[in-house]
């Protein structure tokens, strides 16, 4: 077994505020440089010689803590600094300034070793190989990671049946419709035993079916003790899933708890976590 | 050595498309005969050619089309395009090292070109009589040869993708790698060249893709010649690879630091 699983095992048995923190984000702000075009023909060209800038501030001071065993929705409009943070997270973003930890390494630093341990599945993208049966995108990852041939199989079959792709094993990615692509995602993504994983919008553009049994699979993933970290516009993927929300606007945390007290802030205590989510936009006159 | 598993599926992937794979053999002996004929021509009434007899040129030119497949232009440009997409994340999130990856993905794509391309061709060519497959030793030093071969001609490319990351530009890249087929000797061996323009070539790297594998399999490259030659390749394997790396390492950062 491999220490991943025991630490998860030992911090599920303990109260949620004690668990060991598995990421932690302090002061975190991340600028971009954006590089302005001229107005008119003389412009344009001397901005090429002397460029100026606009810097936009996609993270403006956040700070946050997450325990073992967690599941955080992590909410906010487009270009609000989700995938930012994520991919500060993932470590292939640096932060401008601030501090990031994940499982205790800074994740820019020590990309690969952080790499290990964490599980990255972006709803837009695929990490499946185009024009192989699913099977080797697989064999290929058990090799990465460095599974070991039992560890490899017991993985691939629990989730080959908790997604139910065994029938889709043999066909080449690219036949795949989107639902099955996305389970296949998820499989990949928590191939080797991953102690945090970062959802970036997982059920975008799915039929209701798709989302529900991604959600169910998601739910028993949490149960086994996997710190979640989802980012998603399906709030109601948030809503069955994950326990306590973050809510961020324009780079700044305006809310970090959980459903009920997202409830009690609001004054909503019977709606939808998105109908709770809009009253909070509009009271905070931010929509 | 897990980044064979990459190698694995880029070989396994040239199965897939079996249209593709006729319509290469089809091209490749079509450029067999051409060759064959052209040279047979050039040397109808002439003895040997800035010293290379008829029966080297055919040999140099015929084990070209056997190897071509696994010496041709590898496919970095994609990887830059991704990196310019953002596909690059999920590559980078990975526990393996990028630069690695895709050494050893284009190798499998090269192995399956000299696999399902090249040994057929050997085979055929071989038992017509016109290629001649030499002694061990040189073959052993040929195909130790042609491994450096592969990392040059990947490195080139690798290289030029990454430069052109940094440029924001691709202009010139294309142009350039004309250039740099001709300086390999893949048209013809660099003995062909005036003074000054063998002198530039026998400096430069790229003839380490075609000339020098194909000197020592068909002789051209005197025997008294060939562990220069290898200490040529040797060396600018090593520096091309030295420096893929310190770009490379400087694009990651500069996409981590920039955000693309």
């Amino acid at each position: 077994m491999n220490s991943a699983l025991m630490n998860r095992g030992l911090s599920h048995a303990s109260r949620p505020d004690e668990r060991d923190p598995v990421i932690v984000v302090e002061e975190l702000t991340r600028h971009y440089r954006v590089r302005l075009d001229g107005e008119g023909f003389v412009e344009k060209v001397s901005r090429f010689f002397k460029p100026r800038y606009r810097y936009v501030k996609a993270l403006d001071g956040v700070s946050f803590t997450i325990r073992a065993g967690e599941s955080v929705g992590y909410i906010g409009l487009n270009g609000a600094g989700k995938s930012t943070t994520i991919k500060i997270l993932c470590g292939v973003l640096v932060p401008t300034s601030g501090k990031v930890s994940v499982l205790g390494v800074e994740p820019f630093r020590h990309r690969t070793r952080n790499a290990r341990r964490i599980g990255l599945m972006m709803g837009q993208r695929t990490q499946l190989l185009w024009d192989l049966p699913v099977r080797e995108s697989f064999d290929l990852l058990g090799r990465i990671y460095d599974l070991s041939r039992e560890t490899y199989r017991a993985n691939r079959d629990r989730l080959v049946e908790a997604l139910d792709i065994g029938d889709l094993m043999d066909t080449p990615a690219r036949m795949l419709s989107l639902g099955q692509k996305t389970r296949c995602d998820l499989a990949l993504t928590f191939l080797h035993d991953p102690a945090v994983v970062f959802l970036d919008e997982p059920t975008i553009g799915l039929d209701i079916l798709a989302r529900e049994k991604i959600r169910d699979f998601l739910k028993a993933e949490k149960k086994r003790g996997v710190t979640i970290f989802l980012a998603s516009h399906d709030l109601d993927d948030l809503e069955i899933v994950t326990d306590r929300v973050i809510l961020i606007h324009r780079g700044r945390i305006l809310f970090d708890g959980s459903q009920e007290e997202l409830r009690r802030v609001t004054g909503d205590s019977l709606g939808t976590l998105e109908d709770t989510v809009k009253r909070f936009y509009r009271e905070a006159e931010l929509g | 050595m897990k980044y064979l598993a990459y190698t694995r599926c880029e070989f396994l992937r040239g199965f897939r498309y079996r249209a593709n794979y006729w319509a290469t053999l089809g091209g490749a002996v079509i450029l067999v005969v051409i060759q064959w004929s052209l040279w047979t021509a050039v040397y109808r009434n002439t003895g040997p050619i800035a010293g290379i007899s008829l029966d080297s040129m055919i040999s140099y030119a015929m084990m070209g089309r056997v190897v071509s497949g696994f010496l041709s232009e590898p496919v970095a440009l994609p990887a830059v395009k991704r990196v310019w997409s953002g596909e690059i994340v999920h590559d980078l999130v990975k526990p393996a090292d990028l630069h690695f990856q895709l050494l050893f993905q284009n190798l499998g794509n090269a192995l399956f070109k000299l696999v399902s391309t090249g040994l057929p061709l050997l085979t055929v060519l071989g038992l017509m009589g016109v290629l001649k497959v030499p002694r061990l030793p040189v073959l052993a030093v040929f195909v130790v040869s042609m491994l450096m071969g592969y990392v040059t001609v990947f490195s080139t490319s690798f290289l030029s993708a990454v430069i052109t990351f940094h440029t924001k530009s691709r202009v010139g890249i294309d142009h350039v790698y004309t250039v740099v087929e001709l300086l390999s000797g893949m048209y013809f061996p660099l003995d062909f060249f005036p003074g000054w323009l063998r002198m530039v070539a026998d400096f430069l790297p790229f003839k380490s893709i075609h000339y020098v594998p194909l000197g020592i399999w068909s002789g051209i490259i005197a025997p008294g010649a060939v562990a220069s030659s290898l200490l040529h390749q040797l060396i600018w394997t090593i520096l091309m690879v030295v420096a893929s790396r310190i770009l490379w390492s400087g694009a990651v950062r500069s996409l981590t630091i920039q955000g693309g």
